[in-house]
């Protein structure tokens, strides 16, 4: 079932020199549950096209369609909190925050009661393989490999449907980036997660399902 | 006063008569020691005996009290150079004889024109009236007190216009302190910048992530002014309601700018942040 498509999408922005047209006539689908990956050289437009999808920014043309609705008439907002969550690679967790505490920020945005809020939170750290210990652990006593797993029990910690990881893995070393590519795998295959990955690493996109391939703006689908 | 030159004096003016202690002391009916005191420097004379002494001695009360000899001069010209004993002095030693104090006329010169009023008041209660500027001939009848206080309205005109200045330079330094506000903001939350894309990431929007911010700088905000007034009440005391009351308008106008910055700071590209690449 198609969850998220893009149709004729294009995006350019002045930089202080020049006109740059970062995303040009995008076209494609996503389903549910499928892996996807988005690979393509660095200024290729793969964070822009992510940020787009994610309602971060608004693209200059064409729609970007979730269920059938334009994202444009959406309250893009309630849209990333409810639907759909972005996994940087630089992990981007609330340094002062343990882990629990950092996944259940998003329940407490869509005002869940505390107790249920704690509850949901070591449910989904134990989703994504984590011991209970590491629940109230701040992210300076983990590992990347733990840091990113948080970051992913946050990103679906509020009941979406789209996971959007901007390089997932890039500053994983090989064990903890193939446990990170196996979680995101599972969370497509068996939770029905729509993921969409930017990656650079030929392992990682040979994980997903499907590939597009981005330069200068445009992209192809490979696989 | 100086006993030494007032002895000295006794002394000269004494040998200057051909007098002995003896003899002077005769004339005022004291002692000759009271006289070998006095001009030792030893003591004083009563007040009382001040003025036979000095028709004895042949000079003036006032050079007698100066304990020098002094120029002539015209006396309806000629103003006394200084107020030689404090006014209060002069009526306190003689409300402790028990005489009346009587003076047919005198000049002071305030040292703190702020003064002026309780000048007036004081001179009111001595029974001093005041009389309109436009009796002919400046012939009054009664006690009249004439009041020159060019120094007093010189003094007002110089603070008028030092408030009129700052009255206009207010807006200016309101407005600098918006500016001052939002410059501050701007560098100190920079560090914080993540922080404020990851929140938008998440999903919360622009206005609620302001409110989370401007409630942090809020309670900084407060905490400065309340301690900044506080301060000020306990430093200045009567003028510490103004303090206080500047202090809340410097607070807000910075917050306005702290709020103009955090805005804006909100508005950061969240890709461009939290993405590595860029």
């Amino acid at each position: 079932m198609e969850i998220l498509r893009a149709e004729h999408v294009s995006y350019s922005y002045q930089s202080k020199y020049q006109k740059v047209e970062a995303v040009r006539d995008v076209s494609c689908a996503f389903e549910k549950g499928k892996f996807y990956a988005i690979v393509g050289e660095s200024g290729s437009g793969k964070s822009t096209f992510l940020s787009l999808l994610a309602g971060l920014d608004q693209p200059c043309g064409g729609t970007i369609y979730v269920e059938g609705e334009p994202l444009s008439d959406m309250d893009r907002d309630a849209y990333r909190l409810n639907r759909a969550a972005v996994v940087y690679q630089a992990f981007h967790l609330f340094p002062l925050l343990t882990a629990q505490e950092n996944v259940m920020l998003p329940l407490e945005f869509k005002k869940m009661h505390k107790k249920e809020a704690v509850r949901q939170a070591k449910r989904l750290l134990q989703r994504v393989g984590l011991e209970s210990r590491v629940c109230r652990q701040f992210p300076k006593m983990m590992s990347g490999g733990e840091q990113q797993r948080v970051a992913i029990a946050r990103a679906v910690a509020a009941g979406g449907e789209i996971i959007l990881a901007d390089e997932p893995t890039g500053n994983l070393d090989s064990g903890n980036e193939e446990n990170v590519v196996a979680l995101l795998k599972e969370l497509a295959h068996e939770d029905g997660y729509t993921v969409i990955v930017i990656t650079h690493n030929k392992r990682v996109a040979d994980e997903t399902d499907h590939v597009f391939r981005m330069k200068d703006g445009r992209m192809e689908q490979v696989r | 006063m100086d006993n030494i030159k007032f002895g000295r004096f006794i002394r000269e003016s004494r040998q200057a008569k051909g007098m002995t202690q003896k003899q002077l002391a005769e004339k005022i009916h004291v002692s000759d020691k009271a006289v070998s005191k006095w001009e030792n420097g030893a003591g004083f004379p009563d007040i009382k005996i001040l003025e036979p002494l000095a028709a004895c001695l042949g000079v003036s009360l006032l050079e007698l009290m100066q304990g020098e000899k002094m120029g002539k001069w015209d006396e309806r010209f000629v103003v006394p150079p200084d107020v030689i004993v404090p006014f209060h002095a002069v009526r306190a030693s003689y409300a402790e004889e028990g005489i009346p104090f009587f003076a047919s006329s005198a000049s002071f010169v305030l040292s703190d024109a702020l003064c002026m009023n309780a000048f007036k008041q004081e001179m009111k209660d001595l029974g001093f009236r005041s009389a309109a500027p436009t009796v002919p001939n400046n012939s009054l009848n009664g006690v009249a007190l004439h009041v020159n206080d060019a120094a007093f309205i010189r003094t007002a005109e110089h603070l008028r216009q030092v408030i009129d200045t700052v009255r206009a330079f207010f807006p200016f330094l309101l407005l600098l302190i918006v500016g001052v506000g939002y410059l501050v903001t701007l560098l100190l939350l920079q560090s914080r910048k993540n922080e404020m894309a990851l929140l938008r990431s998440i999903g919360l929007n622009r206005r609620k992530c302001f409110r989370v911010f401007f409630v942090d700088q809020l309670t900084l905000v407060i905490t400065g002014v309340v301690a900044g007034s506080v301060l000020s009440v306990l430093i200045q005391g009567n003028y510490g309601g103004n303090s206080a009351l500047a202090g809340g308008l410097v607070g807000i106008c910075y917050l306005a700018g702290n709020s103009l910055a955090l805005w804006k700071l909100l508005g950061v590209s969240v890709m461009e942040a939290l993405s590595v690449e860029s």
